[in-house]
């Protein structure tokens, strides 16, 4: 088991498209993977609703909760996207 | 003519057209411009008539899952084609249409909804239970934009309740037609396009939503926030839609259909006008080139200004954020709004000019002057507060990293002022080499000849910047000591005048003199009456707002560099601005 802290760096916040970055890039490995935002509110992060009612904006600092047997490499690549604000102006 | 209504319609007064009820105007938000006169196709909420509270037996729960299977598949099916011919139509569409493809296949929404198929309720009463809920969620987000996507969701939703009941949308259906929906989605919209639909009107949606922006590059009319619209409209009736007024008159009487049939041609004549004059290059008969850009406030405004035909943008009044915002904005606001309008500008160029709290705008909490076009404005507002300088010239700095971005610094008189805002530049450009951002190195700086103090140390000036822009406005202002905003002394305020076409000419030779590029963005670089007068006095750009930039351009391929010359000439040998005027049409009319 894997446990990251990660903020949302860009501007807009986790809006349609960094969700659909998120999930797209979870669903990519066969691990667990889990988001707890500050409501404490615990989301499969392979679900874009689930990711969307985040509502995570600028600034937020999420945990991500990663098990499985390629639980590193999702740890690795999924914080990295959340670093880059998903590629958007941060 | 007739009444107008927000919401509920009033039945107008001119009831006698012979239809069953008069004609109603309502009203909504243009969001896509042009006008449509045809037959409207109304469609009702899709979810509204689908609840049913009988279970399914036992034995045909296992159907009823398949049933749903097969519309999530025909949705996604749709989806496909959609991409497919928006890639054909606008290119880079796909990130819209993406999100649905990934609510539609989002294991945790498909679980539960199967989850209640398999305890016997209805696929439309799962699909409307689960995705209520999960919309619900989203409703109570804090972030707004984040609470507008909760429409994402209702939008797949419809879409699965259309798919189960096989009333698929047949988008052929719009051919020319209008159609009236609750809502449309950007889908609908690059299909109703496929169907030749004429224009669209809808009961929500935003202006800066997906299916709007889709609309406005596709170039369907389009009027959105009519509340209530599809219980007060039947189908079949003759609407007019227009885009520009954010307007829908139903049953048209016979004047008004006839006004809006002439305003049809017109637009119809300029749409070809346009379309011929986009590709033609801006120069005179005589093959002398003049840069053509437009002046804008939005990042909307340089997706439509680069689809006019402009090569650039001379002009972004950056103080329009602050005057929407009602406060300075923070550094990464200002670099994500000027970041986008780089963006659809590229590989055009972008001139961002430093915020310029000028006379005419109001900003809360600035300090207040007895006469303020002549206090602390443009550049010296900036220079007294390096906070807020310094931040404008990070974001514009970091906007400028594809290498389009220009930056301009407004209402110089002094030298030392653009000697300390270069300072002030270089510091920022330090700090942000030591921060490893990507900048331009190389970005144009430029000054605006806006006060006959800088038009008049314009020689001196040119040595330390890259280019001119004149602001017409306020040199006219300035030089004849005549307040723009005031009827008493209008007679006066004449751009005509020899006395600002000397100092413009002035600032001109200088910059020549130097390899500097001169623009004019002011109102008199659209004047009907100027182009020749201003081609002849050297300038190399002329940027007028948007809707200006066709007859401009018309007037600019129309109009000869030799016979400009002579104009400009003669103009400079009048003492009075009507003498001026005479000259410029005397000698168009030669």
């Amino acid at each position: 088991m894997v446990e990251v802290t990660v903020t949302i760096r860009n501007r807009a916040g986790v809006h349609t498209r960094p969700a659909a970055m998120i999930v797209k890039t979870a669903a990519q490995y066969k691990s667990n993977v889990f988001l707890t935002g500050e409501n404490n509110m615990r989301i499969n992060a392979k679900s874009i609703i689930g990711v969307m009612t985040l509502a995570a904006a600028q600034g937020t600092t999420l945990s991500l909760w990663i098990e499985g047997a390629d639980e590193q490499e999702a740890a690795k690549t999924l914080k990295e996207l959340f670093d880059s604000g998903f590629g958007e102006q941060i | 003519m007739s009444q107008e209504t927000t919401g509920a319609p009033d039945e107008g007064k001119r009831g006698d057209n012979g239809s069953s009820f008069g004609e109603i105007l309502f009203r909504g938000i243009p969001a896509s411009p042009g006008i449509a006169i045809a037959t409207c196709i109304v469609l009702k909420n899709q979810a509204q008539d689908v609840i049913s509270l009988n279970l399914i037996p036992a034995e045909r729960r296992d159907d009823e899952r398949l049933r749903y299977h097969s519309a999530v598949q025909t949705c996604l099916d749709e989806l496909q084609a959609t991409y497919r011919i928006a890639e054909r139509e606008i290119g880079n569409v796909a990130s819209i249409l993406e999100s649905y493809e990934l609510i539609l296949k989002d294991w945790t929404i498909n679980e539960a909804i199967e989850r209640r198929i398999v305890e016997g309720f209805p696929a439309e009463n799962a699909v409307l239970a689960e995705y209520d809920a999960s919309r619900n969620l989203f409703k109570a987000a804090k972030d707004p934009m984040l609470r507008e996507r909760a429409m994402d969701l209702d939008n797949v939703k419809d879409r699965l309740i259309v798919a189960l009941h096989n009333r698929e949308l047949t988008h052929t259906i719009a051919r020319n037609a209008i159609v009236i929906a609750p809502s449309i989605i950007p889908q609908d919209v690059i299909l109703f396009h496929e169907g030749e639909i004429l224009a669209y009107v809808t009961e929500v949606g935003g202006i800066a939503s997906h299916s709007s922006i889709l609309a406005r590059s596709l170039g369907i009319p389009a009027v959105i926030g009519v509340k209530n619209l599809t219980a007060h409209l039947n189908g079949g009736c003759t609407v007019i839609v227009d885009g520009h007024e954010g307007t829908l008159i139903a049953n048209p009487g016979p004047e008004t259909l006839h006004l809006y049939e002439a305003k049809l041609l017109e637009s119809r004549e300029q749409h070809r006008r346009l379309a011929e004059l986009r590709d033609h290059v801006s120069q005179t008969t005589d093959n002398h080139r003049i840069t053509l850009m437009a002046n804008v406030d939005s990042p909307e405004e340089v997706a439509s200004a680069i689809s006019m035909g402009a090569e650039g943008i001379g002009l972004v009044r950056t103080e329009m954020l602050i005057i929407r915002l009602d406060r300075f904005p923070d550094e990464d606001e200002q670099l994500e709004w000027y970041s986008s309008m780089a963006e659809r500008a590229y590989p055009h160029p972008i001139t961002l000019r430093a915020f310029d709290i000028g006379t005419d705008k109001f900003v809360s909490g600035l300090p207040h002057e007895k006469n303020p076009s002549l206090g602390i404005r443009g550049v010296r507002f900036l220079l007294s507060r390096p906070d807020i300088f310094r931040k404008q010239l990070r974001a514009v700095l970091r906007a400028s990293k594809h290498k389009n971005v220009r930056f301009m610094i407004p209402m110089v008189t002094r030298v030392s002022e653009i000697e300390d805002s270069l300072a002030l530049l270089r510091e920022c450009r330090e700090a942000l080499r030591e921060q490893s951002e990507d900048f331009d190195e190389y970005m144009p700086v430029g000054i605006m000849i806006e006060t006959p103090a800088a038009a008049l140390l314009a020689d001196k000036l040119a040595d330390m910047v890259n280019f001119f822009s004149i602001g017409t406005n306020d040199l006219t202002q300035y030089t004849l000591a005549a307040d723009r905003t005031s009827d008493l002394v209008s007679g006066i305020y004449d751009s005509f005048n020899p006395a600002v076409l000397k100092l413009m000419k002035q600032s001109i030779d200088a910059a020549r003199s130097k390899n500097l590029s001169v623009s004019v963005c002011g109102e008199f670089a659209g004047h009907s009456a100027a182009t020749e007068l201003l081609i002849g006095m050297g300038v190399d750009v002329l940027s007028v707002n948007v809707p200006l930039l066709p007859e401009l351009k018309s007037r600019i391929i129309q109009s000869s560099y030799s016979r400009s010359l002579q104009i400009f000439e003669e103009a400079m040998c009048c003492e009075r601005p009507s003498e001026v005027r005479k000259k410029v049409a005397a000698i168009k009319q030669a």
